[in-house]
Formats: C-alpha cells, structure tokens, sequence
C-alpha cells in the first residue's frame, strides 16, 4: 500500500513530530508499504493568517497516495477519502490554550472569527476521516471534549527498543531526555539536599537553553551537592544515553503536565526500571502507578528525597518495580508492529 | 545562512529530480549552512494547475534568508531573497505545445490555460532576486517564453571526487534510464554497423519492459546480440563507478535533453569521452565533436561508425577524456561555484 | 467556440429574445450555441424562442453536464426574475461562467433563491452588507418599497459578480459595484436588438396634428414613473386637451386604480391596454408620437422597451440616469428625476406644439439604435470576453476553490489575510 504521511515543517526546527514522522515511515516499509513524507510549512503568526494557510493545506493533491496518515494541524486538513489521524497536536491556541488565555488569537470579532474557522474545519475534517488515533490520552480526552469526536490514544513506540536492555539495580537514579524548566530536573536536584547520604543523582541530556543548564548547576553548586549530583549536559548518542539508564537505580521523569506516556518512561519501563515521577505529570502517570511501577509523590523536594532513597536504599524494592513497570509496559503493547497495524486497519 | 531548498515532488516517485535537491542540500550542508527541503506536491493537471499555484503563494519560508527554487511550482513561493534554478517549464504549454508530445486538445480553454500560465510563470520569476538555468537550452526557453535572462549554472552531479579513470577498455557503456527518449535503440543499430569487436552495454532502469524486449529482439534481429549487453535494472553509484573507470568511452543520445545530462559529467569525471548526436540537445553544450568525445548524426551508421573510431584510435579516445575532464573546469561544474553564484 | 447559454426561452422573457438573436449570429459566423433554458419547470412547458440551434433544459442533469464538459464558454444571461432565471442559479456555482448582466438589482432573484435556504441567504447578506444586512434585507423584502429600501445599499449584483468569472453589461452608469466583486474581466455593450422587424414611423406616413399619442410599455411599477407624467400632463391646459396618454404592459388592480383615479382628478384621458401580444405592442408604439421611457430608481442595464421606441422612431423622453444618460442628447430628451414633472411638461408642450422636433428627433434616434444595437456586436463582445476569460478564468477558479473553503468555514473576516497572500495572482482584465 501506498501511504503518505502528512506532517506540518516549522522550517529549519526538527523536533518529536519530525522525527515521529521518519520512524513511522521507515517502519510501514519495514511492514512492506511504499511510504512517503509530505511537510507542509505552518506560520501561526500573526493568526490572521492561519484560515489561509488551512485553505492552502486543502489544495495539495495527494491522491498518488492510498492512504494518508495525518499528525497535526493544519497538515491534517490535507483532502484525502482515506485519512487516518494519527492525531498528535490540534491548534491548541484555539482550543485549551485559549480557554487559559494563552492564545496569539485576539479576543475582538477577527479572532472570533479565525477560531470558529478552525473549530468548523477540525470537526469537518475529523468527520471524514477513516479512523481518529491520537498520541496520547490527554489528546484524546481534548479532542473528546472539545469537538466531540471519539478517538483511540496509540502512544508512539520506541524506535530502538532494543537498546534498553536492562541490568542490575545501580546506585544512581537517573533524569534523562531534554533539560528545561517544564521538565523540572531542578526540582531534583532540590530533593538531593533532603536525600539520605547514599543516594546519587545523574541528569544527562541537552538542556534546551544555556540558562537551563546554568539553573541546575547553580543548584548544584550552591547546596554544594557535587560529589553526588552529575550532570553531564549535552545531546548525548543513544549508546551513551541507554548505558547511563541500563545501569541506574530508578528513573525520574518529572514533566509538567505532559501530554504522552513520555520516551523517557518508556525506556525505564523497557529497560525494568523503577519510575518515579510527580502527581502533576499528565500522560506519565499511565506508566506509573504508585508502590507498583514506581513511585508517585507531589512536586515538592523533599517528598521526591524521600522517594530516592526508598529506591536506591532498598534495592529489592527497585528490582520489584521494575520489573512491575515492564511487565505493565509489556503488557501495553506498544510496538511499532502492533502500531502499524492498528494505523492501517 | 539559513537556506531552504523548494521544489515539488510527486510522492512516491524517487526519481533522479530529488537528485539535484538532495545534493545541492548536502554541498550547502557541507559548507557551514542551515538546510531545510521543501517538497510540495505537483500537479500538472488542467484543473489543478492554478489551485497548486495559488496555494504555493501562500507557503510561508518567511524564516529562511534564502529560498532557492527548483521545478514548477516552486518558484511560485514568495520570498524576499527567491532565487530560481529553473530546470524546466510545465513543457506541454511551452516547448512541446507545438510538437506531437502536448497531449492536450488545441482549443479555446487550453490556449487559455496556456497564456495564464505563462504569465503567471513570468511574473513570478521576474519577483526572483536571479535567476539561473541548468543549461544555455533552459535559458534559451525561459528567454523565448518568458522574456528573461539568466544566468547559466550547470549542475554538478554528487561527491564528484567518487569518480577513477582507470585503464581504456573494449566497451562502450550507457548508463541511464532505458526509455524511448533516451534512445538505446540507436546505440543498438549502429552497433550493427561496426566492423571492428567493438562492444556495448546499456544499463538503467526501465518504466517500460516493453521498450526492453524491443531492444534484446532488436540486438537479436541484428545479429548484434553477442556484443551488446542489456541489463535493465538499478545500478549501485559503485558499479557504475566501476563500470566508467574501465570503459572505452560513453554514450549518451537522448532526444533534445534539456541539459548535459549526468551521465556526460560522470563519464567526464572518469576521464571518458562520451559519443552523443546533434539532435541531443543539451548534451552538446558540453561535447564538442572530436573534443570531449564525438557528435554525430543520429543515424545508425554514423553512430557505428563513431564506435568503431573509438575503439581504433584508442589514444585519440583517451585524450578526448582528457578533455571531457577539463571540460568540467572550463564550465565552472563544482558545487563551490554553484554555491558561490547562488548566494551572491 | 462552443459556448453554453443559459437563459430564460419563453417568449415572454425579452432576454430570450435577445439570447436569440445573439446565439443565431454566433451560430451564422461559425460557432457553436447550446442554450439551456432557465425557467422554473412549469414555465418550461411554454413556447420558446426561435434560437436556430440546439436546445435543453437546465433540468436534464447528464445531458447538460455533456455539454458543459465540452464547451469552451458558458454564459448565463441573468435578470430580476427569480422564476425566469432559476436554472442559471442552479448551475452557476459547478460552472462559473461569463454572466450578462441585464439589471443593476437583483433582490427579487436573490429573495426567490432564497427561499428554503435562509440560512445560507443569510450568510451572504452578512458577507456582502455586514451586521443586520439580513435582517434588514428581509424586513424590506415583506414591503411595498422593498426595492426603494434596498435599491442604493443591497441592490445583490455583488453576490452574482462575485461567482461570474467575468460579466457582460449594458451600460456604464452603476457597473462600480460589478467591478469590485467580479475577479474577472467587465465590459459594456449595447443589448442586442433586431431592427429589422420593426418600421420606422416614416414609413407609416405623416405625424397627425390633431391628438397627440403619449405611451408607456413596461410592467406599470412605481419606477415606470406614470404618476409623474399624469401630473405633468394635468398641470398643462394644452396638454390636458390635446395629449391620449396610453398604458401597455401588464398592471396590478391596486395600481390600475391609482392611476385610474389621478387621470380623473388631473383630467388626463388615460387608457390602460394591460399585456398585450407583440403584434398590438407594435401597433401600440406605430401609433404612438411620444414614447415616455422613464425609470427612477433606476434598476436596468439597458431597456429593450426605450430600444424599441427609437428603432419605431418616436420622439422618447427618459430619465437622466443609468442607460438612458448614454443615449445622445440629439437622439432622445433627458429629464431631471429631482424635477421630473416640471421637465416632462416642457418636453410635452414642446413636442405638442412643434411636431418636426419629434419627427426629426424620432430619426436620429432610429439610425442610431439601429447602429448600435446590433447581435453583431453583441456576438463580437462575448467571443471577446470568453477569449479573456479562458485566460483569467482558470486563475480565477482557483481562487474562487480558496474563498469557497474559507467561507464554508465562516472566516469572511479572514478573507483579507486571504486577498493579501493571492494579491500577486490577482488578475484583472483590460
């Protein structure tokens, strides 16, 4: 079969959605499909000019395909009889965002206008689509709520499973993936004051900005933690990357509000890692269920110092739970395989 | 630099019209610049035309300092800093509108289609910061259609340090498409031709089994079928460099190409002339009889004639790859350049 | 060129006559017509006019469909007259085409179209005339003055320009509303109408002396201005003794009794004929020797009934606007709308009292009409128009695909990131 994937480009920025984009197209031709990407350039600014560019995704003929996978506004407006969603991100400026005043679309007759022209849109769209999958619960739950369609949540899988292999329980809790305040590493490192003597931290990852990285070590510096905390800030090869959480304790993964089940819960679980995430976390939450697969406590340091050194005091307790997010992980399902065929069913 | 690359694709189709995308892309890379490729669907048909127009007017690459813009639609896109390396127009409205290959009725409504097309292309060229063409034949186009000069940058083809020379052999290669237009049936007549053990062997991918019978029953008819070899299939960039490096020389006698034609450089690459026809377009900008290989009539005996040439006078053969190689420097064929002029 | 033309066939509809005419002198000079009558269906059943050439009905889906595949240029030709004009509207949004324009208000077409589709007619009347458009729109609509109301603000010729891909009319007095929403291409030419059926008065032998012929030809509206030339002959003993004003065309009863009651209060000898068929109109103009064409508000692009009046060479009066300002000064007498009366009494007692300034008068008018509206003409601007079209009407199309989507997703406010990001495809013809 021949299918097109149909994704925005913010020119010149290559992030999740890109790279989501490039691994489902190289795993429908390992399923044996003819794939293909198209990236439609999306400018949100100024919003006036957002009605035009959905008009535009509605113009570009792709019907070489058989069927299109779509993933995010305005790209999933593309005009196609067989459209699958495979929905990661709606315009949420017009959506949740703005209903939190968050939103580049003004508040006056125009602005009302732009938004009930993606709502009619969206849900024109969503009507005629084979098949609504989001990325997500949280999306699924926004879709639901917000234009009434009814999705399944398909969280994206792993794209190299096979490197989180596992190992012994070691003597680190480690913090992986982008480093920045929504991912609150800082809030960790806070924890370390309040943590037992034995317990050890390693964040490693490519901090977003210099100021994200100049944060945690400051913290680190100013509560004088350096003998126990480690950072090792930079974008890491997935070697390095899987080596450092194949040998840790536990894994942390403390985002605000996160859409998804998060890659860095992914791979704990994969690898039989105790998680430990916070109350606020969103999507993580779906891998972390509290003394089952890790521990959940409020975003406040010293309940997380407190969940540290259950993990890495009691390391029976860390191989018990991890083992408990593994098999919960297993148990999901969540295969590039399983995910294709649920895409092309 | 931040430099986005925007051309239309059809999707599915990885032909060798990424290939100039993908390599000008890497040369850019290469030299210290932020890339992004644009690939916006094509459409040619009638009632599509102008909707895909409109809608490659309203693509926003506000955030590159540069767009440079490949086949149609593409130099559509707006853009403060727009340069046009145009490969070639929407042919079945410009040059093939008067020859047997329009493929559209000769009425009202097409002739309509036709001058808004034109003009919308030549408005939108002349927003262009410059404009080049992949070959004098491209600018001559755009200067008869279009009323517009440019500059002539001829491609380069990928990595061209990839390519050896290596000892004169027996055999006359052609590596390319095997497609009608390409015209590997010539090859095959004029072959039949030869009195010398002159050898040739066609190698590509074809759309078309049919055309590739043709030529096996046609080798067989002419008793040629020991001395030519056809293999129609995909050819890996190192057998193909394999095959130039030991040839005699190259041929290539598409019909009316728009520009040299890979094939010519690469043999130029391996310092192998390549034998081609008048009538071949493009290709002649590149070779002169005699110089950078030999032009003739594309008539079978001619061409047998030039083969058995090459194989005789293998020393004349030799320099005349010299030459082909020094050919590539005299028209300034290197991604430096092409570089350099595009970001001037 | 082949061309498809939708228009209205019965005899009744003075644009299928001219259609007529039009389509057999395309036919004549070696092109193909296909004309798709218009008319609500019971209409269809009526006699047609004479189009020399094939012929369906824009009812007969497939066989239409066949012709519109094919067909280099389609034309609708468009009037005030929602049953007359259906079947344009019907098949005007699949195929735009080049659309004749032959009144500058269009709120009858536009309130029968809307019928059933209130909503939708809403949208349109917000788009076009902004908040309370609609309300307004359909609060008049229910009223005696609805056009008076609705003339000068809402008169709907954007909503039909707007789908046109380029628009033929017949006069350049109010076509600014036209060129601002049609994308397409505008021009301005004479209507069409054949001289040859009609004799001039010359012919009829010599102006009587006696009683004086004063005529009216039109569905008797307000805007036909009777009133007006009742009191202007009332206010004048002369003309009180010497002028037969007479009435043809069809008439309401209430209107029938107004005018019939302010001939008796004024003393005016007033004979209303009601409709009559084309032999007793031409009698009614033969007989005539002034022909009073007057219109305020005007709302034609052209009347085929002032035509008529030059073509029998009769002295016309007409009002100072629209079409009529066009017409030679040597050819036609203006009157002022803002001094009506008072000019049209002059006009009267000046005619009453020289009968060679009507003869004169009523011959130059002739040679003129004659020479200018011609179905050669007529021919000549339509191929001229198609041939602009199939250049600007692809582009136009295309445009018109973006607009469509935007407007189905009610961003109307949007519409100027729209024009913005298209302005440089933007094509207007000469």
């Amino acid at each position: 079969m021949k299918v097109l994937i149909v994704n925005n480009m913010a020119p010149f920025v290559w992030g999740g959605a890109e790279e989501l984009a490039h691994h489902l197209a190289r795993n429908l031709e390992i399923s044996g499909h003819e794939a293909d990407i198209l990236r439609i350039p999306f400018q949100w600014n100024p919003a006036t000019g957002i009605p035009a560019q959905m008009a535009m995704v509605r113009a570009f003929d792709v019907r070489a395909a058989d069927r299109v996978i779509v993933l995010k506004f305005p790209a999933y407006l593309v005009d196609h009889p067989e459209k699958t969603y495979w929905l990661l991100h709606q315009y949420r400026q017009a959506y949740d965002l703005f209903d939190a005043g968050q939103t580049n679309i003004s508040l006056d007759e125009e602005g009302r206008h732009i938004r009930s022209a993606i709502h009619r849109a969206d849900d024109e769209s969503f009507r005629e689509a084979r098949a609504i999958f989001t990325n997500s619960d949280v999306t699924r739950d926004r879709l639901q709520k917000y234009n009434g369609f009814k999705a399944q949540s398909l969280p994206p899988p792993l794209n190299d499973p096979e490197l989180f292999t596992g190992g012994d329980v070691g003597n680190y809790v480690f913090a992986g993936g982008r480093v920045n305040l929504l991912k609150r590493q800082h809030l960790l490192i806070e924890a370390m004051r309040f943590s037992a003597h034995g317990v050890r931290l390693v964040v490693a990852g490519p901090p977003d900005s210099p100021e994200d990285a100049e944060r945690l070590q400051d913290l680190v510096g100013r509560y004088g933690l350096e003998d126990r905390v480690s950072l090792d800030l930079r974008f890491l090869p997935r070697r390095t990357y899987a080596d450092y959480l194949n040998g840790s304790a536990a894994v942390a993964y403390l985002p605000f509000d996160e859409d998804s089940l998060g890659y860095v819960s992914m791979e704990g679980a994969t690898a039989g890692k105790a998680l430990l995430t916070t109350d606020d976390s969103g999507g993580v939450l779906g891998l972390v269920a509290s003394g089952q697969t890790g521990f959940v406590v409020k975003a406040d340091p010293r309940e997380l110092a407190h969940a540290m050194n259950s993990l890495q005091l009691d390391k029976e307790l860390a191989r018990r739970l991890g083992l408990g997010a593994k098999d919960l992980w297993r148990t999901m399902n969540i295969t590039w395989p399983a995910t294709i065929r649920s895409l092309l069913a | 630099m931040k430099i986005a690359i925007c051309s239309s694709f059809v999707p599915f189709v990885h032909g060798g019209y990424r290939n100039i995308v993908e390599w000008l892309a890497k040369a850019l890379r290469g030299a210290g610049h932020q890339v992004e490729i644009v690939y916006l669907p094509q459409s040619e048909e009638a009632d599509q035309l102008f909707t895909h127009m409109a809608a490659y007017r309203l693509v926003d690459l506000d955030a590159a300092d540069v767009v440079v813009c490949f086949r149609p639609q593409a130099h559509l896109v707006r853009h403060r800093r727009k340069v046009v390396w145009f490969i070639h127009h929407i042919r079945q409205y410009y040059d093939l509108w008067d020859t047997e290959y329009r493929g559209l009725p000769d009425t009202p409504k097409y002739r309509g289609i036709r001058s808004a097309l034109q003009e919308l292309d030549t408005q939108a060229l002349r927003e262009a910061h410059t404009i080049f063409s992949n070959s004098a034949v491209m600018a001559q186009r755009l200067m008869t259609f279009n009323s517009l000069a440019s500059e002539v940058l001829f491609p380069p083809v990928d990595e061209p340090g990839r390519f050896r020379h290596g000892p004169t052999g027996d055999e006359i290669v052609c590596i390319c498409r095997m497609e009608h237009h390409k015209r590997q049936h010539l090859l095959v007549e004029g072959l039949a031709h030869t009195t010398t053990d002159v050898r040739l062997r066609l190698m590509g991918r074809s759309g078309s089994s049919a055309f590739v019978d043709n030529l096996r029953e046609l080798a067989l008819r002419l008793g040629v079928d020991k001395r030519v070899l056809i293999d129609d299939r995909w050819i890996s960039e190192e057998e193909k460099i394999d095959l130039l490096a030991g040839c005699l020389a190259s041929a290539y006698v598409p019909f009316d190409e728009d520009s040299y034609g890979y094939p010519t450089l690469e043999a130029a690459h391996a310092s192998k002339p390549t034998l081609t026809t008048i009538d071949s377009g493009g290709v002649t900008e590149f070779v002169r009889d005699g110089i950078e290989g030999l032009v003739c009539a594309p008539e079978a005996e001619k061409i047998g004639a030039a083969m058995d040439k090459l194989f005789l006078d293998k020393k004349t053969s030799l320099s005349m790859g010299r030459a082909a190689h020094d050919r590539i420097a005299e028209l300034k064929i290197s991604w430096a350049h092409v570089i350099e002029r595009l970001l001037a | 060129m082949k061309f498809v033309i939708f228009t209205p066939g019965l005899r009744a509809s003075a644009i299928g006559r001219m259609t007529a005419l039009v389509a057999r002198e395309l036919v004549d000079t070696g092109h193909q017509v296909i004309i798709v009558r218009s008319e609500e269906a019971p209409l269809l059943e009526r006699l047609p006019h004479d189009f020399g050439t094939i012929s369906t009905d824009w009812t007969r889906r497939e066989i239409v469909e066949e012709y519109l595949q094919d067909a280099d240029g389609v034309v609708y030709q468009i009037g005030d007259n929602y049953p007359f004009h259906h079947g344009c509207l019907e098949w005007m949004d699949a195929y735009p085409g080049i659309v004749c324009l032959h009144d500058f208000y269009l709120g009858h077409l536009f309130y029968g179209w809307s019928q059933g589709r209130h909503d939708e007619a809403r949208g349109i009347l917000l788009d076009l005339y902004g908040d309370g458009g609609d309300t307004k729109f359909f609060n008049a609509s229910a009223k005696s003055s609805f056009i008076e109301e609705t003339v000068a603000d809402m008169p709907l010729v954007e909503w039909v320009s707007r789908k046109a891909l380029g628009v033929v009319t017949h006069s350049a007095g109010s076509i600014q509303k036209i060129l601002t929403s049609c994308a397409g291409p505008v021009v301005v030419t004479p209507l069409a109408y054949d001289a040859s059926t009609i004799a001039g008065r010359h012919e009829v032998g010599a102006p009587r002396v006696d009683l004086i012929e004063v005529l009216t030809v039109g569905h008797i509206n307000p805007n036909k201005r009777v009133q007006s030339v009742i009191e202007a002959i009332g206010s004048s003993k002369i003309l009180r003794d010497r002028v037969l004003y007479r009435l043809v065309g069809p008439v309401e009863p209430h209107i029938f009794f107004e005018l019939s009651a302010a001939a008796r209060r004024y003393g005016v000898r007033l004979r209303i004929l009601g409709e009559v068929d084309d032999i007793a109109l031409a009698h009614a103009f033969n007989s005539a020797d002034v022909v009073c064409c007057l219109r305020w508000p005007s709302l034609e692009a052209a009347s085929a009934s002032a035509i008529e009046a030059m073509l029998h060479a009769k002295a016309v009066i007409v009002t100072k606007t629209g079409f009529y300002r066009d017409i030679p000064t040597s050819a036609v007498i203006h009157v002022d709308p803002e001094n009506e009366v008072i000019e049209l009494r002059d006009a009267l007692e000046r005619l009453t009292a020289e009968p060679a300034i009507a003869t004169s008068m009523g011959a130059v008018a002739r040679e003129w009409a004659k020479h200018t509206f011609t179905a050669s003409s007529y021919a000549e601007s339509l191929l001229e128009i198609a041939t602009l079209v199939s250049r600007t009407g692809p582009l136009h199309q295309a445009i018109q695909a973006f607009e469509r989507h935007l407007r189905g997703w009610g961003s109307s406010e949007s519409m100027y990131a729209l024009e913005g990001s298209l302005a440089a495809l933007a094509w207007r013809g000469e």
